[in-house]
């Protein structure tokens, strides 16, 4: 079974502290939501995971693996795949391209790259569209390509940072639907940071919640929502 | 098979056309236009190179005439009879003046130069972007150039580096270079490395997310640009035959850049338009220079066109995408399925 | 070692480090807010040389006359080339920055070709700027002394512009955070124009001095200074002006040390060696001796 783990990571920015000792793990077949008020260090978690930040103190393990101080490429190949919150394609490659990237980046071979990719824009609906360049989709499509090509990586954990932020009501749902197969169809463990409550509440397994870099709750839906820590940290803040 | 043919119907096209020019202008064309043509040959190697790290990594590498320079000089010691290195050139250190090589052997060993000082040289530099890295690129072609410019054992000083008589570049194996190196730099894009370049110059951050080591990747293609830019140097240094180190310099390279610009940096196409474009403007305006006597025009109409490039059509002719011939997207069917969905 | 040789040598580098700061300085007030490292500044260098040629040789005008137009040229042509060639690129890639730099830089050096001659052509100065002055049994050159006043009154002037200012608050609010400082009301376009018509000015001083040192203008005079002003922004410190400032003097010290100690072979490699140690801080210690405060993107 494999478990993604963050142990007592605490981040320091010359004299901020953005992040104290937070601690979780995420099992594979689970979906596990990260929510927090604007600012509570949510992103920078996530740049720490991914290597993309040094953590100032704790450790990250992958499936047993080290994944702590390495470079954010071998965090990737260790078997942890992401999408960003502002959307960061490749915007002058083709649809096609940019889900091949995802197979590619860890080292396959492009042949295997075509195939991973025709199956997984045909799953996520985006295959008639594989000659456009990335620009050109509109936003709902955009978040779904980056989302492809995570996949693309076969991954063991999907960070996934807002994956539904600028979406309507109708997308929303639809991509609701399609991230609750996720953990079965593909094997993996997911991470959800998201503003929408009620996305979270449904998708997710297990919630953990952050308050101005620490921890101020862990649980299922349920008890995070009758949470009295939670609702305080959240006051002037609710998205229900 | 066929579909080899099919998507790359646009680059055969080229390529026929330039054997067919060449063939043409060999039988029935003036000296002049053979010249013009064996040095647009040259030209397309010298800027397919760059392009193969340019276009695709975003990263303005200027260090490239360096290593133009460098295939030029060792490829022409190499080649140079003993006895002719000697007589014009008796600075030389004794052990280089005694080498002497075939041709083909002299561009290898060009190429493995400049490559192996790539090698050593280049892979702190590929973890800079944006202005450090342009500037470092910058630096290290001046470096270069002081160094080629000064070392009077090597490359004769700042004074004439002269190979005697005989052009061993012609207009068939300009050609010939120019047509393998436009197939390699084409298909380079499509290519495991080539991909995960141009996924490197559209973000960064998302291309480390996707487990590639960009450095790495850069590397790799930064030497195979250098060894290209000394092939080029290369058939060069064996078609002029008397150069110094300042004609591997800036106004080169800005005319290779301006081809890039012009065409699109992104495309192999484009550069190749490019080339096309930007030669025979070049050449037209030379005579122009000459005939009312106005020295620096050519530069300055091809600086402005360049600027103009740049903000009208950042992407130059053909944009971001090698164009199709046969396999268009048939746009309006996308249009229609694309509003349905939506 | 000779204590008159020492004082003399010291007397010569300071006078070198200060018009050397002064080019880097101009650099960097472009580079500080818009991070486009300048390549047509070597021509606002040359545009007010050419300047002080024709002022002088083909006019009567009084000296003073004659260096504030010049300088006024500088300022002004650096804020037409910003207008022209740089502004549409505002927001864009980095690269068509700095190819669009080159370009300018390419166009005004033929311009001067074309206009007036590829050859240098002999600058005429007030006679002070050839004298020199005896201080016991030390010679001084009277430029040299010039250029440290210079530098000093213009620091000091550039120092309170920056810190007491509102336009010079503004100016470091944008260079610390571009993006911000937009939001919080700081008007882009002119804090922009401001930088370059700063850096044109001061390329304006220092094409006197540096063409009092030559005795001539010639179309590729840029160059020269162009390239010590990237060596002595990136020792000292790309983010910072006091940063720029240090690196000049420092690129003074090690270049003059460098001709003094390097073996007569080894002389005429001198500026590669100065671009190595470049080349070496970059890889090494990207922000240079001094830290500034930019602030990269945040990556979410």
């Amino acid at each position: 079974m494999d478990t993604l783990e963050v142990n007592g990571i605490s981040k320091n920015f010359e004299g901020v502290q953005a992040l104290q000792n937070v601690s979780f793990s995420i099992q594979n077949g689970e979906i596990f939501g990260l929510i927090g008020p604007n600012g509570s260090g949510k992103t920078t978690l996530i740049n720490v995971i991914t290597g993309l930040l040094p953590p100032t103190a704790g450790s990250v393990t992958i499936a047993g693996h080290n994944a702590s101080h390495i470079p954010p490429y071998k965090v990737t190949r260790l078997g942890l795949a992401r999408t960003f919150q502002s959307i960061r394609l490749f915007k002058d490659l083709t649809v096609y391209e940019n889900v091949e990237v995802g197979y590619v980046g860890i080292g396959g071979k492009r042949k295997e790259a075509q195939q991973r990719s025709e199956q997984l824009l045909s799953e996520i609906g985006l295959i008639d569209l594989k000659d456009q360049l990335a620009r050109e989709l509109n936003f709902a499509h955009q978040r779904r390509l980056e989302i492809a090509r995570a996949l693309c990586s076969k991954p063991k954990f999907l960070f996934l940072d807002e994956p539904a932020a600028g979406m309507n009501e109708t997308e929303t749902k639809s991509l609701l639907e399609y991230l609750k197969t996720l953990p079965a169809t593909k094997n993996l463990g997911v991470l959800v940071v998201d503003h929408d409550m009620s996305l979270i509440m449904n998708l997710c397994h297990r919630i953990h919640v952050l308050n101005n870099g620490t921890t101020i709750a862990e649980g299922s839906p349920e008890e995070i929502r009758h949470n009295p820590q939670v609702i305080e940290a959240y006051l002037g803040d609710t998205h229900e | 098979m066929v579909k080899l043919w099919k998507n790359n119907a646009v680059l055969w096209l080229f390529c026929a056309g330039i054997i067919l020019f060449g063939i043409f202008t060999n039988f029935f064309l003036s000296p002049l236009m053979n010249d013009i043509f064996t040095n647009g040959c040259i030209t397309l190697v010298m800027v397919l190179g760059l392009q193969l790290f340019m276009g695709n990594s975003g990263i303005l590498n200027w260090s490239y005439m360096g290593f133009v320079a460098i295939g030029a000089f060792i490829s022409g010691i190499c080649s140079m009879p003993v006895n002719l290195k000697e007589q014009a050139l008796p600075a030389m250190y004794p052990f280089l003046q005694q080498i002497n090589l075939p041709f083909p052997v002299a561009v290898l060993v060009g190429i493995a130069v400049a490559v192996l000082f790539a090698g050593i040289i280049s892979w702190p530099l590929m973890r800079l972007s944006d202005s450090a890295g342009v500037i470092t690129q910058f630096a290290l072609l001046i470096v270069m150039n002081v160094i080629l410019l000064q070392w009077e054992q090597v490359t004769n000083g700042p004074r004439t580096f002269t190979m005697g008589a005989m052009k061993t570049t012609n207009l068939w194996i300009a050609m010939f270079a120019g047509i393998a190196v436009l197939i390699f730099v084409y298909f380079f894009r499509e290519t495991t490395l080539g991909l995960k370049l141009r996924a490197s110059r559209e973000d960064r951050y998302a291309t480390l997310a996707c487990g590639i080591n960009i450095v790495a990747v850069r590397y790799q293609s930064f030497l195979i640009s250098a060894g290209l830019g000394a092939l080029s140097g290369s058939l060069w240094s064996h078609y002029i035959l008397s150069f110094t180190a300042k004609t591997f310099y800036m106004t080169e390279f800005f005319m290779i850049l301006a081809m890039i610009i012009i065409g699109g940096s992104k495309t192999v196409t484009g550069v190749v338009s490019g080339c096309i474009i930007v030669t025979i403007v070049r050449k037209s305006l030379q005579q122009v220079e000459i005939g009312l006597q106005m020295t620096g025009m050519t530069e300055i109409t091809l600086a402005i066109v360049m600027i103009v490039f740049l903000i009208w059509r950042p992407n130059g002719i053909f944009g971001v995408k090698e164009p199709q011939i046969f396999n268009n997207p048939s746009d309006f069917k996308i249009k229609e399925q694309y509003e349905k969905t939506n | 070692m000779n204590f008159n040789i020492i004082l003399e040598f010291s007397i010569n580098t300071l006078a070198l480090g200060s018009l050397y700061a002064l080019i880097s300085l101009g650099l960097v007030f472009v580079f500080g807010i818009m991070q486009l490292v300048n390549f047509a500044y070597g021509e606002y260098i040359m545009f007010s040389g050419y300047l002080l040629y024709f002022l002088g040789v083909f006019t009567n005008l009084p000296w003073f006359l004659v260096f504030a137009i010049s300088i006024l040229g500088g300022a002004i042509i650096g804020f037409l080339s910003e207008l022209v060639a740089f502004r549409p690129f505002r927001g864009r890639s980095l690269e068509a920055l700095f190819v669009s730099s080159f370009a300018v830089s390419l166009i005004l050096q033929n311009t001067a070709v074309l206009s007036v001659s590829p050859r240098s052509k002999a600058v005429d100065l007030p006679a002070i700027f050839n004298e020199a002055v005896q201080f016991g049994e030390i010679t001084i050159p009277i430029r040299n002394l010039l250029t440290i006043a210079v530098t000093i009154i213009l620091l000091v002037g550039l120092l309170v512009l920056m810190k007491k200012t509102p336009l010079g608050i503004a100016m470091r609010a944008a260079s610390e955070n571009f993006p911000a400082a937009r939001l919080m009301g700081v008007p882009a376009n002119l804090v922009i124009s401001i930088a370059f018509i700063i850096s044109g000015f001061l390329a304006g001083v220092v094409a006197i001095f540096w063409s009092a040192r030559s005795g001539a203008v010639e179309p590729m005079m840029g160059q020269g200074p162009l390239l010590v002003g990237f060596i002595a922004v990136v020792i000292g410190g790309m983010y910072s002006l006091t940063g720029s400032v240090l690196g000049g003097f420092a690129y003074a010290v090690l270049a003059n040390l460098l001709s003094m100690f390097l073996p007569n072979e080894l002389l005429s490699f001198r500026d590669a060696f100065m671009f190595v140690i470049v080349i070496t801080f970059l890889v090494i210690r990207p922000q240079g001796l001094i830290k500034g405060t930019y602030t990269e993107e945040r990556v979410g």
